[in-house]
C-alpha cells in the first residue's frame, strides 16, 4: 500500500514539475507583455535646413509588447528659431481623437488606434509635425524638439494606463542663408488680365453692360455677389429687395427669370447695389442672374434661386432677434450677490 | 434731503430704502447685463485666413454629421411624410425615442411585449431614408412602471430587462427584423426632471438591467448598447457608467450650446477623461441631439441655425464624434410661427425646407484631405481641404456682421486658375485668375449667418 502511495506521489511530482515550469514561463511571458514598454522618438533625429525652409518631424512609436490604443502627444520647440504650422496623425495611428493644437513653442495632438480590436502593435509614425524655420541656430547649439512630460500613451491590459517608458527628441540646425521668410499676407497675384473666354457672351438686346466708371474698378475675384434674396429662401416677398456687391461704379444688369424682368443699375461708390422690381413677382420659384462686364472684357455673372411665398405664407423669419442674447452670467451672479449683501446690510441696520 | 430726514422716522427711511432697493436692483441688473451683451457683441477679431495648399493633413470625414434625431411631439411615425426629403440628406442614422409610450407597443406586467404597434412602421420609415435606426430605450412602459408613470423605475427590474431583451431581439434578431449594427441608447435625458431626474447612481441601476436584457438577447446580430444620453456632457455620469462594470459600447450626450467652440471643448474633455481608461478611449461617442438652444426658437427657421450647424461641424471636422446628430428632421404640429426645431416644417405648415436643411450636403463638397488653415476670427471660422488638385476653403460667418474676409493661399504653383465662390445662401460665381507667384490673396465678402465654399482649381 505504501508503495502505491509512493508511485502516486512520484507520478504527481513528475506531472507537477513540467506543469510548474510551463506555468512560470507563461507568467513571465504575461509579466513581460504587461510591463509598460512603449517609447516615442522624433525622426529624423537631426537635420540641417535653412531659414525659410519647411520641414517635417515624425513622431515614431515603438510599442514593444504593448497594445497601444491612444497617444496624447505634446512636443515643445524653440519658438525663436522655428514655428510649427501643422500637426496631424501618422499612418500608424489612423484616428485623430482630438485635433492638433499649436501654440507658441508647443504642438500637441491626441491620436488613436483603429479600435480596441486593432491596437497599435508595430513600430511606425503616429504623428507628423510640420515646421517652418524662422531663425538661425549654430551648429554647436542646434534647436531641440522634444516631448513634454505630460505625453501619455494608453495601452490595453496593463497594470497602469500609461505605458510610455521613454522618449527621444530631435535636433535641428538652421542655417541663416536660406530663403527669406516673407509675410504670408503679401498678395503677389492679381486677377488675370487675359481671361479665358470659352464663348462669346450671349446677352439679350436689353442688356447693356458697361465698363466700371472708374478705371481702377476692375472686377476682382468674387467681386460680383448677390446678398439677398438668399439662395433657397422659400419665404421671399412678391417685391423683394435685391442687394449685392459689385465693383464700385460698375453697371449691373439684373435679369429675373420666370416672367422675365430686366433692369440695369449702377453700383454705388462702396460697391453696393440694390434693386426692387416694379412689378410684383408671382408666387413660386424664380431665378435671378446679375452680370457685369469686367475691364478685361469678360462677362462675370452670378445667380441664385428663390421662392416667392404665396400670400399668407411669409415664413417664420424673425428679423428682430437674429442676434440672440449673449452675455456673462457671472456678472449677473456677482451683481445679485452684491445686491443681496446690500439688502442684508440694510435689513441689519434697520434692525439695530 | 436734510429736511426729509429730519421729519421722517429712521424706520420709515429704512423701509423706503429697502423698497427702493427691491425696485431698482432688478432694473440695474437688467441694464448691466444688457451693457455686457453689447460689449460682448462689439468686440472680436475679424478673420484673416491663410491656407497652405501643400500641407496636406488627414482625410476629412463627411459622414459623421449626416445624422438626425426625431423627437416625439406626435405619438406617431413622424418621418413618414418626409422620407424623400430626408433620404436626400444621406442620413447614416436617425434616432427615435419614446419607443414604449408613443407607438402603442403592448407590454405586459412581466415585461413581455405582445404587439409592436406602429413602432415597426416608424423604423421602416427610417430604413426607407437609407439610415439605420438608433433606438433610445425610453421610457418605462406604464404597465411595469411604479405608479404607472413612464419616467419611474419599474416595479420589477427583471421586467425592464425583459423589455430591453425583446426590443433587441425584435430589431437585431435574426428571427426579427434582422438589422445589424444598431445602437441602443438607454433612456433619453435621464437627468431632466421631465424624464425622471435620475441621478448617476440610479441611472447605473437602470442601465445595469438594460445590459442584463442585452446579455440575455438570443440569436441577434451585432449591436451596441450605450448611454447616458444626458442633457450635456457630464464627467460624473460618464465615469459612473464606465466604472459600473456593465457592457458599454458607446457613450452619448446632448449638446444645446450656441458657442461652436463648446463642442470642441467637450470632445477634448471626454478624451481626457477616458485616457486613463484605455478600454473605453476608442469606443464611439455620439452627440445624440444638438442645436444652438434646447428651447423652441424662431431662429431655427433662419440662416442662423444653418450657420450654427456649419460652424459646429467645422469645429469638429477633425477629432469628430462618431455621430453629431441634429435635432430634428421635422417640426411638430402647430408651429406656424416657425419656432420648431425641424429641418422641415410640419405637414400642417407645408413641409417647407428651412435653411438648415441645406447645410449638410453643402459641406460634403469639402470631401478630401484637410489642409492647414489659420487665421480664423471670432465670427468667421472655417477649414480647408484638397481633392484631385482642387483646393477648397469653407468659411462660416456665425453671428457676425458682413466681413470682407482676406483669404491667402500659400505654396501655390503659378499658373492660370479658376476661383469659384459658392455661397450656401447666395450666388455661385467663377472667375479666372492668373497666379504668378507662390502666394495668392483675395478678399471675399461673407454676410452674417452665411456659409461659403471658395474653390481654387488649376485650369487644364
Amino acid at each position: 500500500m505504501k508503495k502505491v502511495f509512493l508511485f502516486v506521489f512520484i507520478g504527481l511530482l513528475l506531472l507537477a514539475i513540467p506543469a510548474t515550469i510551463f506555468y512560470l514561463g507563461k507568467q513571465k511571458d504575461i509579466r513581460t507583455r504587461a510591463a509598460p514598454a512603449t517609447t516615442l522618438s522624433l525622426t529624423p533625429a537631426s537635420q540641417t535646413i535653412s531659414v525659410g525652409d519647411t520641414f517635417k518631424v515624425n513622431v515614431i512609436m515603438t510599442p514593444a509588447a504593448n497594445q497601444v490604443v491612444s497617444a496624447d502627444i505634446y512636443v515643445t520647440y524653440d519658438p525663436t528659431t522655428m514655428t510649427a504650422t501643422a500637426i496631424t496623425n501618422g499612418t500608424n495611428a489612423p484616428r485623430v481623437l482630438n485635433s492638433g493644437v499649436i501654440q507658441n513653442g508647443t504642438a500637441s495632438i491626441r491620436v488613436g488606434a483603429a479600435s480596441n480590436a486593432q491596437p497599435i502593435i508595430t513600430n511606425g509614425p503616429v504623428a507628423v509635425i510640420t515646421f517652418t524655420a524662422t531663425g538661425p541656430t549654430t551648429s554647436l547649439a542646434p534647436a531641440a524638439v522634444q516631448f513634454a512630460s505630460n505625453t501619455f500613451v494608453g495601452g490595453l491590459g496593463e497594470t497602469t494606463a500609461n505605458v510610455l517608458v521613454g522618449t527621444t527628441g530631435a535636433k535641428v540646425t538652421i542655417n541663416g542663408t536660406g530663403a527669406v521668410v516673407t509675410p504670408l499676407l503679401t498678395p503677389t497675384a492679381t486677377p488675370s488680365a487675359t481671361p479665358v473666354i470659352t464663348g462669346a457672351p450671349t446677352l439679350t438686346p436689353t442688356l447693356t453692360p458697361t465698363l466700371p466708371a472708374s478705371g481702377s474698378a476692375v472686377a476682382t475675384p468674387s467681386a460680383l455677389t448677390i446678398l439677398t434674396p438668399l439662395s433657397h429662401d422659400s419665404s421671399v416677398s412678391a417685391q423683394p429687395v435685391f442687394t449685392g456687391i459689385a465693383p464700385p461704379g460698375s453697371t449691373v444688369t439684373i435679369v429675373i427669370h420666370s416672367a422675365e424682368q430686366t433692369a440695369v443699375i449702377t453700383a454705388n461708390a462702396s460697391g453696393n447695389w440694390t434693386y426692387t422690381p416694379a412689378t410684383p413677382l408671382a408666387s413660386g420659384p424664380h431665378d435671378v442672374t446679375v452680370s457685369i462686364l469686367t475691364a478685361a472684357g469678360t462677362t462675370e455673372t452670378s445667380s441664385n434661386s428663390f421662392i416667392v411665398a404665396a400670400a399668407g405664407q411669409g415664413g417664420g423669419e424673425e428679423i428682430a432677434e437674429v442676434m440672440p442674447v449673449s452675455g456673462n452670467v457671472e456678472t449677473t451672479i456677482l451683481l445679485i450677490a452684491a445686491g443681496m449683501l446690500l439688502f442684508t446690510s440694510g435689513a441689519l441696520l434697520w434692525h439695530f | 434731503m436734510a429736511f426729509l430726514t429730519e421729519r421722517t422716522q429712521p424706520k420709515t427711511i429704512s423701509i423706503v430704502s429697502i423698497l427702493a432697493l427691491f425696485i431698482f436692483l432688478p432694473l440695474m441688473l437688467y441694464a448691466v447685463q444688457n451693457i455686457v451683451v453689447l460689449i460682448t457683441r462689439a468686440t472680436g477679431t475679424p478673420a484673416n485666413i491663410v491656407v497652405d495648399v501643400k500641407t496636406i493633413l488627414e482625410p476629412i470625414d463627411t459622414n459623421f454629421y449626416h445624422a438626425f434625431s426625431q423627437g416625439g411631439e406626435e405619438s406617431k411615425d413622424m418621418i413618414a411624410p418626409v422620407i424623400g426629403e430626408i433620404r436626400a440628406l444621406r442620413p447614416r442614422v436617425i434616432r427615435l425615442d419614446h419607443l414604449y409610450d408613443h407607438y402603442n407597443v403592448s407590454v405586459g406586467s412581466d415585461g413581455s411585449i405582445s404587439n409592436w404597434g406602429s413602432l415597426d412602421g416608424a423604423v421602416d420609415s427610417i430604413l426607407a431614408t437609407g439610415a439605420k435606426p438608433l433606438l433610445a430605450l425610453s421610457y418605462m412602459p406604464s404597465s411595469i412602471a411604479q405608479e404607472g408613470k413612464i419616467i419611474n423605475p419599474p416595479n420589477d427590474w427583471n421586467a425592464w430587462a425583459r423589455v430591453v431583451q425583446q426590443t433587441i431581439e425584435h430589431f437585431s434578431g435574426r428571427g426579427g427584423k434582422n438589422l445589424s449594427g444598431l445602437y441602443y441608447e438607454v433612456w433619453n435625458e435621464p437627468d431632466l426632471a421631465q424624464f425622471g431626474s435620475w441621478k448617476p447612481g440610479s441611472y447605473v441601476t437602470l442601465y445595469h438591467w438594460a445590459s442584463v436584457g442585452a446579455r440575455n438577447a438570443q440569436n441577434v446580430n451585432a449591436f451596441s448598447l450605450g448611454g447616458p444620453s444626458t442633457t450635456g456632457l457630464y464627467k460624473t455620469w460618464i465615469l459612473a457608467l464606465i466604472n459600473s462594470g456593465n457592457r458599454v459600447n458607446f457613450l452619448s450626450w446632448h449638446t444645446y450650446q450656441t458657442d461652436p467652440e463648446k463642442y470642441n471643448i467637450d470632445q477634448r474633455n471626454i478624451i481626457e477623461w477616458l485616457l486613463p481608461y484605455p478600454n473605453y478611449t476608442l469606443i464611439p461617442k455620439l452627440i445624440t441631439e444638438f442645436g444652438f438652444t434646447g428651447d423652441k426658437s424662431n431662429l431655427y427657421g433662419t440662416s442662423y441655425a444653418a450657420a450654427h450647424a456649419a460652424a459646429v461641424i467645422g469645429k469638429l471636422i477633425t477629432g469628430s464624434p462618431t455621430y453629431l446628430i441634429s435635432f430634428q428632421p421635422i417640426d411638430g404640429p402647430n408651429q406656424q410661427s416657425g419656432n420648431g426645431w425641424g429641418l422641415i416644417t410640419h405637414t400642417d405648415n407645408g413641409l417647407k425646407k428651412k435653411p438648415r436643411y441645406y447645410v449638410y450636403n453643402f459641406i460634403d463638397g469639402m470631401a478630401g484631405n484637410r489642409l492647414s488653415l489659420s487665421g480664423e476670427g471670432t465670427w468667421v471660422t472655417g477649414f480647408a481641404s484638397t481633392k484631385d488638385g482642387v483646393v477648397r476653403v469653407l468659411l462660416t460667418n456665425f453671428r457676425g456682421k458682413t466681413e470682407n474676409v482676406p483669404v491667402t493661399f500659400t505654396n501655390v504653383t503659378p499658373g492660370a486658375y479658376t476661383l469659384r465662390s459658392r455661397y450656401l445662401f447666395g450666388s455661385d460665381t467663377k472667375i479666372p485668375v492668373d497666379i504668378s507667384g507662390a502666394t495668392y490673396q483675395t478678399k471675399i465678402p461673407l454676410s452674417g449667418n452665411n456659409v461659403l465654399v471658395l474653390e481654387l482649381s488649376k485650369n487644364p
